[in-house]
């Protein structure tokens, strides 16, 4: 019995820290957003406008709860919160430390590639339960995408799966090591093949920019959420902004490392008494590093990229991530089986694809210089304004 | 405590079955099949079935039921979504759900099942070794015979190449 109320304790901690991340993350996209397009961005509520999400979320919940006349008003009201649980599960297994997690699923990986599935249901009942040309149209155009890029994304995972020989997450964080060159995205060229393949398709799934086009404003008029107002419409979008969190998460567990820090995480940590806290407290901060990391550049892709058409969207996916996903999880076993680990060819990869890796974040940095001092521009580094 | 989460689910699981047998509506019906589908989940995953449980979701939620939608909602079926689902068939029903029951409480019976009782214990290990050394022939089998499913599909939407000649248009000239 006690062990059901810890549940229930715990799965209320996860639940308000990832409404709190994806309410934080909407203040963070919009100032964001606003220093790419040369304007301030909401700075008004509180230092710097941290706290205008508590006010945007007292505002839709006061706002009135419509629910068309001719809507089926049943699958209307539900289909917002099955988006949510879809995205929330899939936290169950990620591991933010080596104890803080909220259970261990030996099913890990493929648990969460499941969980995915009730947010393709959710969107489908809410654009078609809306009653609505548009909303139909967003619903079908969504679904249909998500359900063609878990493909690539299982072909991506796959190939990690095979280079670590399981579905647990913390297995698959302990086979990696903490410094880069221990990394699974820097172990082969598969493995990063693997990486830009999951990223990608990670976004189609999530409803990003350049994938929105079952959000595409202009076309749709939103898409599957034009009918909803107030807290359900937001229901959506803390879903969406969670599932900013979840991909952050599970790139850096399944490419970056997770969140093994310096040191080598041995046997004898193992026993709970034995690991320091300080070692679980840095692992943490370490590993929400790394996530922040992901979710601040897919917020720079948002803003940066055009929207795809959806034929555009289609043949991308199935002309070309599919293959692709399907050359690299075929190359993978080929290299397992000729490369063992920690052989001489096994060390000279990791160790030039790291640097390779190192070299084209240093020549990105030169780039940005040099346009910046061949256009003389001035450079409002201060994002405090 | 464990009993009463079970006999919860057990009776989502029959609830989901009778709305998709009984209702009139045929997306009432639908939606009450998804129901017992992820609760047949949960009965897995009491009978310690972690993998099985995930698949069930991955399988029946992510792809037959999405396809399941996608024909609900893309075909306006008869006049009222509400009322176009027909009781018809009332009496194979009877006789095939009769023949059945029958049959699985005459096989527990007999063949000494009985129900898991052990602590839950994850089998993902233990599928993974049994596919891939004891049962690698009929695993191998089913993955060809997936490739050539899809393979097969994939030949069959391909559009023929149809060359068109258009007939010259005519001018109508003024009568």
């Amino acid at each position: 019995m006690t062990q059901f109320i810890y549940m229930f304790i715990f799965a209320v901690i996860y639940l308000l820290s990832i409404a709190v991340a994806a309410g934080f993350l909407t203040v963070v996209e919009r100032r964001i957003a606003g220093r790419m397009q040369s304007r301030i961005g909401p700075n008004r509520v509180g230092p710097q406008g941290i706290v205008q999400w508590i006010a945007d979320a007292v505002k839709a919940l006061q706002k009135e709860d419509i629910i068309p006349t001719d809507a089926h008003s049943f699958l209307f009201k539900i289909a917002p919160y099955l988006v949510f649980m879809g995205v929330f599960l899939t936290l169950v297994p990620i591991p933010f430390g080596a104890y803080t997690l909220m259970e261990n699923l030996d099913t890990g990986i493929f648990y969460v590639l499941a969980m995915a599935s009730f947010v393709v249901i959710g969107v489908m009942m809410g654009g078609w339960a809306s009653n609505n040309k548009w909303s139909l149209l967003g619903g079908m155009r969504s679904a249909a995408q998500m359900i063609s890029y878990e493909v690539p994304a299982a072909l991506a995972v796959f190939v990690v799966v095979v280079m670590a020989g399981t579905l647990n997450f913390q297995k698959i964080v302990f086979s990696q090591g903490a410094s880069p060159v221990d990394w699974y995205v820097f172990r082969n060229p598969f493995a990063f093949i693997a990486f830009n393949i999951f990223f990608i398709a990670a976004l189609a799934e999530g409803n990003r920019v350049p994938f929105d086009i079952p959000e595409a404003e202009s076309e749709l008029v939103s898409g599957y959420n034009t009918e909803y107002s107030g807290m359900r419409f937001l229901f959506f979008f803390l879903a969406e902004w969670g599932n900013l969190v979840v991909i952050g998460a599970l790139v850096s567990t399944l490419f970056f490392g997770g969140w093994n820090f310096w040191f080598e995480y041995t046997l004898e940590f193992s026993v709970p008494g034995r690991y320091p806290i300080r070692f679980e407290v840095l692992g943490f901060l370490w590993f929400l590093f790394k996530v922040s990391i992901f979710v601040f550049i897919i917020i720079w892709i948002r803003w940066t990229l055009p929207r795809l058409r959806i034929d555009q969207l289609m043949d991308i996916c199935w002309k070309y991530m599919v293959p692709i996903g399907l050359f690299a999880s075929i190359g993978i076993l080929l290299w397992m089986y000729f490369v063992p680990e920690k052989s001489l060819a096994d060390t000279i990869m990791r160790y030039s694809m790291t640097s390779f890796g190192g070299l084209t974040i240093l020549y990105f940095f030169y780039r940005v210089f040099q346009n910046l001092r061949v256009t003389k521009a001035k450079i409002y580094a201060n994002p405090f304004v | 405590m464990k009993d009463g989460i079970f006999l919860c689910i057990a009776a989502v699981t029959v609830f989901g079955a009778l709305v998709t047998a009984f209702s009139r509506s045929i997306i009432n019906a639908a939606l009450g099949l998804l129901l017992a589908l992820v609760a047949i989940a949960g009965l897995y995953i009491f009978l310690s079935a972690d993998f099985v449980a995930v698949s069930q979701i991955l399988i029946y939620v992510g792809g037959v039921m999405v396809l399941l939608l996608f024909g609900i909602m893309l075909t306006s079926g008869g006049d009222n979504i509400f009322s176009n689902n027909p009781i018809m068939g009332a009496v194979p029903a009877t006789l095939i759900t009769t023949i059945f029951g029958l049959l699985g409480i005459y096989v527990v019976n007999t063949s000494g099942l009985t129900f898991y009782q052990g602590a839950y214990r994850a089998t993902t290990r233990d599928i993974g070794h049994f596919l891939l050394r004891e049962y690698i022939l009929p695993f191998e089998l089913v993955s060809v015979l997936i490739v050539v499913l899809i393979v097969g599909a994939g030949v069959m939407l391909r559009k023929e190449l149809v060359i068109v000649r258009q007939a010259p248009q005519k001018k109508e000239g003024k009568k």
